[in-house]
């Protein structure tokens, strides 16, 4: 990490104590500026690309220290389209604890959970959003909302955000049954909270700009899926952080005209972009651990590997119907790779891993991340039975202290050898 | 036999289909088996359960969690059941929410029933209703079916039991429960996973309405027991700490399972009561460990008095002389006072491999400094964690008491006692009577331990005494961000191969262990003045670093390893004055 960031997560890490809101106010001009990674700036192609989506977080993030008034606390999966037709902006653990640590001051909000009792082994994402919650340095949002997909950590850090902030809190159930009746019964419950939102709001929702929103949301689906067919012939020097832009694209941001510009314009890259058959494809499962330099030096812009995508960024690239918002919205979340136990999951991967032509898949066994690592070993018999080559790789996406850099990095390596051999 | 782990398990509808049920809640001598299909990480009940699952052909299971959801996931994929079926427990109670769980109620029934031809027996289901709507905490078993009777003599038991103890937080295994049942002098319930249902008296007409309305009525009963931290709304839970016959809690928390430790937090705030927080790991846990706790929480909420422990030896003699003997782990110490309190005599012995050698080491050499004979001392107390395996001690007191006794016997002004020891460490709150308020314990892990900088020493190949030195020397700052004792070790390994000076290296260990140890201060709800006892006092570093960190000075008397055996002595004074 450069010095220049290692200075920033210095200078907010030494207020956060005595001065919460001292270094909201630095967290919070550093993302305005978000300029400070200037690799992604400035550039043509991909870097363009990249670079455009990290501005929008940076705002988003910027905004979430500034005004929380108008923004809802959200999980990943929480369907947002309803948020930005309200004008709302969702903040969300994943961006937020990855922007922290890549400003190099994780730690203390880290340690702030742990002190008062949160377990060490929950999913650090979630400990580092709890941690800037109690450390006060991310102010009260207008509401809390979250869905039970994926995983259990949703259920106990947000409610337990919502006693500590005073806020109004909302539960979307997703049954792990994958079936029609569970879409209504998750349908019926966004209807309910479109109508607290708009209590709380004191205005309506407008049915038109919903649709709008659903219908932007469904073309970047579109585009995006039309970018990963095209990604099975070809390569494209794709960064771990870029995969974490992609998913925010395809989740949080969906409905924002951000997203839909990206899922263009990466589209475009690769329908330009030419196949290079030196590189070993890699399909990646889970979030991707992009504050290591020592892995990405090993995966990422070099002559010997490329990553193909994350599986989280096609979880359900399933079509939208503007005529009936909230049934789209609820379908995504029932059918889900991540609902209804990990053989659907896997399924996904095998069918990708062939679509995209992988030549080995990496399991990211995100610390605390129960359901990813539950599976880990079930993942890699089921697609090395394919002919899959599997590394279960475990680490950690933006706790650095549960980590063995070096250990990680040799794995890496060895199974890049493996796979090389195997040529 | 039906096999089942969670108290939303319809256990009641099994048996109204002919089936009996057992829950699956043992412990295993180790995870091999779950880590090979598994992964380490997954929460110890869920590992444990998935080498138990292969005892039966049958069972039902909740989708309770990611680590149950998973295990489920294995043993589908090993598809050697020939019944095993996931129940989906909606998260919310609401009018929804019963509607599916009356639908996965009907759907349990029919695929019961395709797997194995047999029908709804109504009246089996009304009496196991009825048995369950009596018994509420202990795990409802067949044999309260049968025998409603035994079921509401139980209660009865408990009802008129002045006070009871309640087991609160993630599963207990049944060996550990069946252990704290031994150990306490209390009824004791288990308000966990696999105990604490208690359905609602049937509908007036349960004879005659149809099974839709039967399910009905179950679904809703189901919905309404006492909520684990699973649930959406957790509100209903203070019921649990808030009986007034309880006397204390005993927290249960399962390693690798994140429910609860949010959960705790509120008890802890919440409740008035005693609380002893217990981590446990479906593994056979270590006897001592757990009796220390159990001890100091049972001194805690005055249980002693009501079940004395018999004096190990009626030797007492009447003379002046008090001992108190600390047996640790690395050390042994004794010291000797008068009856004003004043120390005469004191000794620091390492601790071999026999407690009791060492004991007597401490105990020769205390007598030699007075000219005494062991038989001049009016009264012995033991602490420490081989407290009770010394036998000339007249008493044992756990190294809580002993700690929180000495200290403020040293300063009446501190409110916080910080001990690191050896091999484990703890925090003691105490009020300005010097009771014991709250405290933490640090064991089975090294990080935040002397035991942690003397592995760091060996990495670095210093002795500690260098060691100390060296990192007072330090330049540059530098972070070692492994909490793990593991990692912290390739760590320090990575750096010394950067180059970097033994003396940076120091300095970041010293505050890595210091904010291992301001977290667990925090998690006891530390408050200024503070003493620091326990043999890394001595280190300068460590003790420099942990000030910076709390921003307090740390109070630390000339003789911090003695604190424990201080105590003791003054404990042992107390005795003979009753
Ligand atoms: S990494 Fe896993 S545990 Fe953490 S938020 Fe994502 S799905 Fe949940
Ligand atoms: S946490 Fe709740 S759902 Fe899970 S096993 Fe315990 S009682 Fe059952
Ligand atoms: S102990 Fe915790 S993680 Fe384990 S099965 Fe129970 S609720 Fe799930």
């Amino acid at each position: 990490m450069n010095s220049i960031v290692h200075r920033f997560g210095r200078a907010v890490s030494s207020q956060v104590p005595q001065n919460p809101q001292l270094s909201r106010n630095i967290l919070a001009a550093g993302y305005t500026l978000s300029g400070w990674k200037d690799a992604y700036f400035g550039g043509k192609g991909l870097k363009g690309v990249y670079a455009h989506m990290n501005a929008a977080i940076s705002r988003n993030m910027s905004h979430s220290f500034r005004d929380s008034s108008r923004s809802a606390m959200v999980n990943i999966f929480f369907p947002c389209e309803i948020l930005y037709a309200m004008d709302i902006a969702p903040v969300f653990p994943e961006a937020l604890s990855v922007y922290i640590v890549n400003s190099d001051c994780g730690e203390v909000f880290a340690e702030s959970a742990e002190a008062i009792g949160i377990s060490e082994s929950l999913c650090s994402y979630h400990k580092i959003m709890i941690g800037t919650a109690r450390t006060g340095v991310l102010p009260k949002p207008l509401l809390i909302a979250n869905t039970t997909l994926a995983c259990d950590a949703n259920q106990l850090s947000f409610r337990y955000l919502a006693e500590e902030y005073g806020s109004p809190h909302f539960i979307v159930d997703v049954p792990h049954t994958v079936n029609k009746e569970s879409v209504h019964y998750v349908a019926s419950q966004l209807k309910n909270f479109t109508v607290l939102l708009e209590d709380l709001l004191h205005s309506s929702m407008s049915e038109s700009k919903l649709r709008y929103t659903v219908d932007r949301a469904n073309r970047t689906i579109k585009a995006y899926r039309e970018y990963l067919n095209i990604r099975a012939r070809t390569s494209l020097p794709i960064s771990m952080t870029g995969e974490l832009f992609s998913l925010v694209a395809t989740h949080v941001f969906l409905g924002t005209p951000e997203s839909e510009q990206y899922a263009i314009a990466i589209k475009e890259l690769a329908q330009k972009a030419s196949p290079d058959r030196r590189k070993k494809r890699i399909l990646w499962l889970h979030t991707l651990p992009n504050w290591q330099d020592s892995i990405r030096v090993l995966l990422e812009n070099n002559e010997r590997t490329e990553i193909l995508a994350s599986d989280m960024t096609y979880d359900t690239l399933i079509d939208m119907d503007p005529e009936k918002p909230y049934e789209s919205m609820a379908e995504r979340l029932v059918y889900n790779i991540n609902n209804g136990g990990a053989q659907r999951r896997i399924d996904a991967a095998i069918a990708y891993a062939k679509k995209l032509h992988a030549d080995g898949v990496i399991v990211f066994g995100q610390w605390g991340c129960k359901q990813t690592m539950g599976m880990s070993q079930l993942a890699k018999m089921a697609l090395e039975e394919e002919g899959f080559p599997t590394l279960v790789l475990d680490g950690d996406g933006c706790d650095p202290r549960n980590v063995a850099d070096g250990q990680m990095a040799t794995r890496v390596n060895a199974f890049l050898e493996q796979l090389e051999a195997s040529r | 036999m039906i096999g089942y782990t969670c108290k939303y398990t319809p256990i009641e509808l099994l048996y109204a289909l002919g089936e009996t049920t057992e829950l699956l809640n043992h412990e295993v001598t180790d995870f091999e088996y779950a880590e090979k299909w598994t992964h380490p990480n997954l929460c110890c009940h869920a590992k444990a359960f998935l080498l138990h699952s292969s005892e039966l052909n049958e069972l039902v299971l909740i989708n309770c969690c990611d680590s149950i959801r998973r295990a489920y996931d294995v043993l589908l994929a090993q598809k050697s059941h020939r019944f095993l079926f996931l129940f989906d427990l909606p998260h919310i109670d609401d009018g929804c929410g019963q509607e599916n769980v009356k639908k996965e109620l009907v759907r349990l029934t029919q695929r019961y029933i395709e797997y194995h031809p047999v029908s709804f027996d109504r009246q089996r289901f009304l009496k196991a209703c009825r048995a369950s709507s009596v018994s509420s905490f202990d795990y409802a078993s067949d044999a309260f079916f049968e025998a409603p009777s035994e079921a509401t003599s139980k209660l009865k038991e408990l009802d008129s039991a002045a006070t009871f103890i309640a087991i609160v937080g993630a599963r207990v295994s049944q060996e550990l429960l069946s252990t704290i049942k031994e150990k306490v002098p209390y009824p004791v319930i288990d308000a966990t996973c696999g105990g604490n249902r208690h359905l609602g008296l049937l509908p007036p007409n349960a004879e005659n309405i149809s099974f839709d309305e039967l399910m009905d009525w179950y679904a809703k009963e189901l919905l309404h027991f006492i909520p684990c931290m699973r649930m959406a709304n957790i509100e209903p839970r203070r019921a649990l700490w808030e009986n007034e016959n309880l006397c204390g809690i005993i927290y249960n928390t399962v390693k690798f399972c994140d429910y609860y430790s949010f959960d705790y937090s509120r008890v802890k705030k919440e409740a008035s009561l005693p609380i002893l927080k217990i981590e446990s790991d479906f593994t056979p846990q270590t006897e001592g460990q757990l009796s220390t706790r159990l001890e100091a929480f049972l001194e805690n909420i005055q249980a002693r008095q009501k079940k004395p422990q018999k004096p190990k030896k009626q030797q007492l003699r009447h003379s002046d002389l008090f001992g108190g003997i600390d047996s640790g782990s690395t050390t042994t110490k004794m010291v000797v006072i008068d009856r004003n309190r004043k120390i005469l005599a004191s000794s620091l012995v390492s601790t071999g491999a026999q407690t009791q050698k060492s004991a007597q080491k401490a105990l020769q050499e205390t007598c030699r400094q007075l000219d005494i004979e062991p038989v001049d001392l009016a009264s012995i107390v033991s602490t420490g964690y081989g407290r009770n395996n010394i036998a000339f001690a007249t008493d044992s007191k756990t190294e809580i008491t002993c700690h929180a006794k000495g200290a403020f016997f040293l300063d009446p002004t501190i409110r916080t006692i910080v001990d690191i020891g050896g091999q484990d460490s703890k925090i003691i709150r105490i009020d300005n009577q010097g009771s014991v308020v709250n405290f933490v314990m640090n064991d089975k892990c090294a990080a935040g331990t002397g035991r942690f900088l003397e592995m760091m020493a060996r990495a670095l190949e210093l002795d500690i005494d260098n060691m100390v030195r060296t990192g007072l020397a330090w330049k540059s700052d530098l972070t070692i961000s492994s909490m793990c004792t593991v990692f912290a070790e390739s760590e320090v390994v990575s750096l010394i191969a950067d180059n970097r000076s033994i003396a940076d290296i120091v300095h970041g260990l010293n505050k890595s262990i210091a904010s291992r140890i301001t977290s667990m201060i925090s998690r006891a709800g530390g408050q200024a003045p503070y003493m620091m006892t326990g043999g890394v006092a001595r280190n300068t570093g460590v003790v420099r670093e942990l000030e910076i960190k709390l921003g307090e000075r740390l109070i630390i008397s000339e003789i911090p390893e003695l604190c424990g055996a201080l105590g003791a002595a003054l404990s042992a004074l107390e005795l003979m004055e009753g």
